[in-house]
């Protein structure tokens, strides 16, 4: 069995009449960097707030950690978790040190992680400067801090990049790549930045109109998004003599008259190779899939 | 629950709108004390040797809402800020549990309204007594207003903590606060007016159970004379008991922004 730290069972949040989360049921895998991907308004944030408990739920259920929502220790529970949902939780007037010791004493533990914490997301040198005078990616990154200070076990995030400039956003990558490499934190993150996400997770989830599409591991992405190219020919026959011919081993028939070549090979070379075993090439079409291309591509199937 | 105190009571000694309203409760209790100081002076019984007013009647004058201000404006700073910071959320998250994070905020808030009164009672005590004096006042009266006025302020901090908590915004938490305060002081007023022209028992009746229900209208019943101190505290007892068992049945099904 494997071992979830997040599982939803058909997760519904109405407003009114309209459903922001429409019966998602999704698993996040303990060592997991769970990356949440949807437009605006498509309920990442809503899905996140209802597993933080920040919003009641209308419909459906979760667990964490094995624990269902409705069971009382669900509380203690969430003592394993630490998030940053939309703006990072700072009180102005605090210093990053003061900011970060509240959040201890909230959680009742001591303040020794908070000097390692600061060191950790590039903040350790801030002084008695108040948050409010911090930079938008200062913010974030305090943020973060602010999550992982009481020493979560799983981590969830909503656009923690927002903000940051790009030397910030490769080193937030880095941070969450090191927290789950080395400290085995589960990672639950969305992102707008599909380009991130797509260097960052372990495992995808694609949300429309509420309804989670797909759920995917980085590793089918990769074989769904890989380079190819789709040679219309005349033709199959001796098409396997030709491809041994060139050493390459991955392609697929499509058609009778079609084969998809998962290789980086020029298109002359096959030409060549083609016409020596008689075949010719009536047209190719490069097929290059990014995270983003295969996220259009699945809201646009859904919505026909 | 004591870690969330220790946490919630760190913010509160390190804001500024806990030392600037105290601060701001001893400059009115003091104009207060100049005022009526000034009045026994000036007043044509001064001549004759007569104070105006006595160390007791300040202690009543002191019952002049101020305290259901200061409570309203301090639970909004407190609670709302803690919404718009994302504290709350924060909490909330890192599983502090809503009924201890209410309870918490209500302890804290009970705090402030405590800490406000108690500034105003010491002006009354230590230099109403020694300005105007308390010959022919009974210590009984005296103690025992001195608590139906701690009441009093426990029940604000509770209606205004649970009005924060539930409305989650500065603004809205601001607004509605210092206007119910307002409108209860007309309707109050209004009554006893009505009482006074009309000469009605039902009227006077009708009076003195809603002057007594809320401290809005507990005050003007302790300013216009009222002496059952004890029957006033226990009401606002009850307010203190109203919130902390009806809010958290609410709270903990709401939406967090």
């Amino acid at each position: 069995m494997e071992n979830l730290i997040l599982r939803t069972d058909g997760l519904t949040k109405l407003y009114g009449s309209s459903a922001a989360v429409n019966g998602v049921s999704m698993h996040v895998k303990k060592g997991d960097i769970y990356g949440f991907v949807g437009r605006n308004g498509a309920g990442k944030t809503t899905l996140m707030r209802l597993v933080c408990g920040l919003v009641a739920k209308s419909g459906g259920s979760y667990e964490l950690f094995g624990c269902p929502d409705s069971d009382p220790r669900i509380d203690v529970t969430r003592r394993k978790m630490g998030a940053i949902i939309e703006t990072p939780s700072l009180y102005p007037n605090f210093t990053a040190y003061q900011n970060l010791k509240v959040q201890c004493m909230a959680a009742g533990i001591g303040d020794d992680t908070i000097e390692r914490t600061l060191e950790l997301v590039g903040l350790s040198g801030t002084g008695d400067k108040k948050a409010k005078n911090f930079s938008l990616g200062m913010r974030q990154r305090l943020g973060i801090a602010a999550a992982l200070v009481t020493s979560p076990e799983f981590l969830i995030l909503d656009e923690p990049v927002n903000g940051l400039d790009p030397q910030g956003i490769a080193e937030v990558r880095e941070l969450l790549r090191r927290l789950n490499r080395e400290r085995g934190i589960t990672v639950f993150i969305s992102s707008h930045i599909l380009g991130e996400l797509a260097k960052l997770a372990t495992t995808f989830g694609f949300i429309e109109r509420g309804m989670l599409l797909k759920e995917v591991s980085a590793a089918d992405l990769e074989a769904a998004c890989r380079r190819s190219v789709i040679l219309h020919l005349n033709g199959i026959v001796r098409f396997a003599d030709a491809m041994n011919g060139l050493g390459v081993a991955e392609y697929r028939v499509l058609s009778q008259t079609s084969v998809e070549v998962f290789s980086d090979i020029s298109v002359s070379a096959l030409a060549f190779a083609l016409r020596d075993v008689g075949l010719e090439i009536l047209h190719v079409t490069e097929n290059d899939v990014d995270l983003e291309k295969y996220f259009m591509q699945l809201i646009g199937g859904n919505r026909q | 629950m004591k870690a969330l105190l220790r946490a919630d009571f760190y913010r509160l000694f390190r804001s500024k709108f806990f030392y600037i309203l105290s601060a701001v409760a001893l400059g009115l209790s003091l104009v207060t004390l100049g005022l009526y100081a000034v009045i026994n002076e000036f007043s044509e019984m001064a001549d004759m040797g007569i104070a105006v007013v006595d160390a007791f009647a300040f202690q009543r004058a002191s019952f002049d809402g101020t305290v259901g201000y200061f409570s309203a404006i301090a639970a909004a700073v407190f609670i709302c800020g803690d919404y718009s910071g994302g504290g709350m959320r924060a909490k909330i998250v890192i599983g502090c549990g809503r009924r201890k994070i209410f309870y918490s905020k209500l302890i804290v808030c009970a705090f402030v309204s405590a800490v406000l009164y108690l500034i105003m009672q010491f002006v009354v005590f230590a230099f109403g007594g020694a300005v105007f004096g308390w010959r022919g006042v009974s210590v009984y009266d005296a103690v025992s207003l001195f608590f139906t006025g701690l009441f009093m302020a426990l029940a604000y901090a509770a209606i205004f903590a649970s009005l924060s908590v539930l409305l989650q915004k500065l603004s809205s938490s601001l607004i509605l606060g210092i206007v119910c305060i307002f409108a209860l002081n007309l309707i109050v007023s209004l009554l006893s007016i009505a009482v006074a022209s009309l000469e009605s028992a039902v009227f006077a009746r009708f009076y003195e159970v809603f002057a007594r229900l809320t401290p809005v209208g507990q005050n003007a019943a302790v300013v216009g004379g009222a002496e059952d101190y004890w029957v006033l505290s226990a009401i606002s007892a009850a307010w203190v008991a109203a919130a902390a068992l009806l809010v958290p049945l609410r709270f903990v099904r709401q939406d967090l922004k």
